[in-house]
């Protein structure tokens, strides 16, 4: 398969002049789910809202970004999105007034196949006790992701990426989460999914670590995952919480 | 059963669908155009005069204890076509363990310079439960200055909910005044959902003083401030009694240019126990609501326009 998004030599600097990323190259392949990995503060997040557009609209300083053979460079979020590339935010919003139901039936309105209802099974929530919830505040932090990645299911993209969908979903579903991931992967949406545990890593095609604003090493994701245990834990004595949560994970 | 109607309540009912209430004239228990009573139904359980005056009506209407009305009441305050001067006077008096819905639409039709004034106050007694739904229709065309002012007497358990609702149309010049009195506890929510358009001056103002023992209140207000609108939110909560506790909670939206906003808390506590919140935000649409609709493919507009609609339904 080939790159279905190709990200070439992006630089961004912020307005004050900090360098975010400094010259990124990654490609993800039609059909994969490939994980980025890298420390706090190594510019994932700044990475995965430039792909998607989102982010304030910022753009890139430098570089270009391909999605399905086309530079979409300057396109806004919302084009990105019917052009089949979205984004799961690490918090997604909450909205007054609009129900689970109203919230997955705008996702859907580019796919017209999409059963909603099946979507919320497959993130493991009964429609039953769902589809007429408000998508505010009444919904738990793990209950508003699955319900996001319900709506992804919705829209069937080309392209999803996942930004920490998986912080916030206890431990017990985390199995299932990564399965969910491949189900989405054998139904055709490719993912880019930023994550720090490693039982999501494991499930990926391939592996990204993106270090101080830079892809170091994109291959298989067992040896990226040791890479960034032993690198770049290493270099985050000074960031202890991560290490903590590390160690809770592999434990 | 066939109903002989007025012109005026067809009229009405055209309003009402235009502004989402799917209601069909035999549902209506009561309709008046200023002061010309078009339609009145008796309704089991609640006893109702009506006086008409020069400039509107004056309302008594008594619900006995232990009555419990298991569908809800609609009654229709309009004001077609007259303009000038309108008063409504409501009193409304609920029985001990008595539960009542009332739906209350305040229709303001087209063409019109109206100064309107409605005043109601609720007494609800011990155990019982009373929502009360006021929707408003405000034709465009329409020139409005409109005062609403609820008073809310809550006896020990009693439960109360009010929503106001303008949110199509225009809004006018509109005040509303919502003051309750919440005894032992008893429990009183009152929404507001607002809307302001261009040259529209919005007020609106809760007073919950919370007077008995482990009396609750929540005021929460929604407003909604488009292009050269003006609106002011002003929330105030006393907790004199022990255990009381109240919240306030306003969020008012910009969307466009020109806007005038203003939100005024205040919170004062005469007892140590009783605990009052406030939560207030101004400002434009959350950014993050936008980009998380837009990344499903809406466009600015279009997730500008969910978000509002939510906030307001």
């Amino acid at each position: 398969m080939g790159a279905l998004l190709e990200v070439r030599n992006l630089k961004y600097r912020t307005e004050e002049g900090k360098e975010i990323l400094k010259g990124v190259n990654l490609d993800v392949k039609e059909g994969e789910i490939h994980v980025l990995l890298g420390p706090n503060g190594a510019g994932k997040s700044t990475l995965a809202n430039l792909i998607a557009g989102a982010g304030g609209y910022e753009e890139p300083t430098e570089g270009e970004i391909i999605f399905d053979g086309k530079v979409i460079n300057g396109k806004p979020l919302y084009e990105r999105a019917k052009m089949g590339l979205t984004i799961a935010f690490q918090e997604p919003a909450r909205f007054e007034g609009i129900t689970v139901e109203e919230y997955l039936k705008l996702s859907a309105r580019n796919n017209p196949d999409a059963d909603i209802e099946s979507c919320l099974r497959k993130v493991g929530l009964d429609p039953c006790h769902y589809l007429y919830r408000f998508v505010d505040d009444s919904l738990s932090g793990g209950e508003r992701k699955r319900i996001e990645l319900a709506s992804i299911m919705c829209m069937k993209p080309k392209l999803a990426v996942l930004d920490e969908i998986d912080s916030g979903i206890d431990f017990v579903s985390i199995d299932e989460i990564g399965n969910l991931f491949k189900t989405m992967r054998d139904e055709g949406t490719t993912l880019l999914v930023i994550t720090h545990r490693e039982n999501i890593a494991n499930i990926a095609d391939r592996a990204s670590l993106l270090c101080d604003g830079q892809i170091v090493e994109t291959g298989d994701p067992r040896k990226i995952i040791k890479k960034f245990e032993k690198e770049c834990l290493v270099c985050e004595v000074q960031n202890p919480s991560l290490v903590k949560e590390v160690k809770v994970q592999n434990n | 059963m066939k109903l002989n109607l007025d012109s005026r309540i067809l009229q009405g009912i055209d309003f009402l669908h235009k502004v989402g209430v799917n209601i069909q004239p035999q549902d209506l228990a009561f309709f008046v155009d200023k002061n010309e009573i078009l339609h009145k139904k008796p309704v089991q359980g609640i006893k109702s005069e009506v006086i008409p005056t020069e400039f509107g009506i004056k309302m008594r209407t008594v619900i006995e204890p232990g009555v419990k009305i298991d569908y809800p009441v609609a009654l229709c305050f309009g004001n077609i076509s007259h303009g000038g001067e309108h008063i409504n006077e409501q009193e409304l008096i609920v029985g001990e363990g008595a539960e009542v819905k009332i739906y209350t639409f305040a229709l303001i039709g087209p063409g019109q310079t109206l100064h309107r004034k409605d005043l109601v106050t609720v007494r609800i007694g011990k155990n019982a439960k009373v929502e009360l739904y006021d929707i408003h229709y405000h034709d465009r065309s329409a020139d409005i200055n409109f005062y609403a002012e609820l008073n809310a007497y809550l006896d020990e358990g009693a439960y109360f909910y009010n929503l106001l609702k303008v949110t199509d149309q225009k809004s006018g010049k509109f005040r509303t005044k919502f003051y309750g009195e919440v005894g032992p506890r008893a429990v009183a929510v009152v929404e507001a959902k607002m809307k302001a358009t261009e040259g529209d001056d919005v007020v609106v103002e809760d007073i919950m003083k919370l007077v008995g023992e482990e009396a609750r209140g929540l005021s929460k207000s929604r407003i909604i401030a488009l292009d050269g609108a003006k609106a002011e939110f002003i929330g105030e909560a006393y907790g004199e009694a022990p255990n009381s506790r109240c919240h306030i909670d306003c969020a008012e939206v910009v969307k466009g240019e020109n806007v005038v906003l203003k939100n005024i808390p205040v919170l004062v506590s005469t007892n140590e126990t009783a605990k009052l919140t406030h939560e207030a935000s101004i400002g434009k649409i959350d950014k993050k609501q936008l980009e998380t609709l837009m990344a499903k493919g809406l466009t600015e507009d279009e997730a500008t326009e969910v978000v509002v609609q939510g906030m307001l339904r």
